[in-house]
């Protein structure tokens, strides 16, 4: 039976907007299990975002708890925090976020560059992983000189360069084409079903709930389904 | 010496609002990398070593090509002078002492400089930590709509 990784306890996210109060998440409780893959649907302002930045330590909730490989991150010492995310955690995003000035190698092996690991060991880790994206021969160049699939390879390569517990994927296709973003959701689940990686993919196409193991939807900062 | 020491003020007010100024741009142009350096585990300390490191590295080459640059420019000076002079010293244990002298920086003459442009940075240097500490990771995650 497979450990739970975050579990989610009646989360809430309050912004202040000049006078007004926004409630970007009401009432969430979530439980998500180790090498699931987990995809949350919704529309554009739903809360999708403010959701991952919730389960991922990036932000606070303003009220509920949010327990992480059994650490609890609404209070724990934010020092801590990149640490976790250094050690358990990855992020895809929809636009890339590659550093323009690096190259591939040197994009997918940064996550490592603060930790003790010594040069050799990070250039094994860095190549393991691009060679599972299929991205050795491009290895050398900078973002500018890839396609958009192979830019999202090269931040695929980067979120599991740190063997991460939790990859976490925002709008992973929103910036491809249709048969790119279908090779990309394949290459995702793949090395779900082969690292036992989890993922949690939030989205606004309907078309990725087909790669999910469960898939929630997300309307005006509630979240509804969990089926399978 | 007044007037000396007046343009020694005004040029190191004037260094240090330019470092200010490249400062701000620097961590203005660079908020989305290290957002994403965040997001991918680099904590404050690591972000602070890389952009001092960075500025170090940045200072030490510019203060060094510029005393090459200057090197160079008045080698080019002294050649130019002793080939258009009417009366050329000749004798080249003349010369060469002379050409060393007008040429060679002294290297405490750029140590100084360098002192004085690191001096100049401090102000800019901290705003830039300042600036980088504050940003958030979350900043990798907002989309333009």
């Amino acid at each position: 039976m497979p450990e739970d990784i975050i579990v989610a306890q009646k989360v809430q996210k309050e912004y202040r907007r000049g006078r007004e109060i926004i409630h970007a998440l009401r009432d969430i409780s979530l439980t998500i299990r180790s090498g699931e893959f987990l995809v949350i649907e919704g529309k554009s302002g739903c809360g999708k975002t403010t959701l991952l930045n919730v389960l991922s330590g990036l932000d606070r909730p303003t009220d509920g708890r949010i327990i992480f490989d059994q650490m609890d991150l609404t209070v724990i010492d934010e020092r801590i925090l990149p640490k976790i995310r250094q050690e358990k955690i990855g992020f895809i995003f929809q636009l890339f976020n590659l550093i323009s000035t690096m190259t591939v190698y040197e994009n997918v092996a940064a996550p490592l560059w603060p930790t003790d690991l010594s040069r050799q060991d990070i250039e094994d880790k860095a190549m393991d992983v691009i060679r599972a994206v299929d991205m050795v021969e491009r290895k050398d160049h900078i973002p500018r000189q890839l396609s958009g699939g192979e830019q999202q390879r090269t931040a695929i390569a980067r979120a599991l360069v740190n063997k991460p517990k939790v990859v976490f994927a925002d709008e992973p296709t929103g910036d491809l084409d249709t048969k790119t973003g279908a090779t990309i959701m394949q290459l995702l689940r793949k090395l779900n079903q082969q690292e036992k990686i989890t993922f949690v993919v939030v989205t606004h196409d309907q078309e990725l709930i087909k790669y999910a193991d469960r898939h929630f939807t997300m309307s005006d900062g509630r979240l509804s389904g969990g089926r399978r | 010496m007044q007037s000396y020491l007046v343009i020694m003020g005004w040029t190191l007010v004037a260094g240090t609002i330019m470092g200010i100024v490249f400062s701000w741009l620097l961590a203005h142009g660079r908020r989305d990398d290290i957002a994403v350096l965040k997001c991918v585990g680099w904590s404050n300390h690591d972000i602070r070593q890389l952009v001092l490191g960075e500025i170090i590295f940045i200072t030490i080459s510019a203060v060094l090509s510029i005393a090459i640059l200057g090197i160079l420019i008045s080698g080019f000076y002294f050649a130019t002078m002793v080939v258009l002079s009417p009366n050329p010293l000749g004798n080249p244990t003349v010369i060469v002492p002379a050409a060393l002298n007008y040429i060679l920086i002294r290297p405490d003459f750029i140590t100084i400089a360098l002192l004085a442009v690191m001096l100049v940075q401090v102000p800019g240097i901290l705003i830039l930590i300042w600036r980088t500490l504050r940003i958030s990771p979350m900043r990798a995650l907002t989309r333009p709509e």
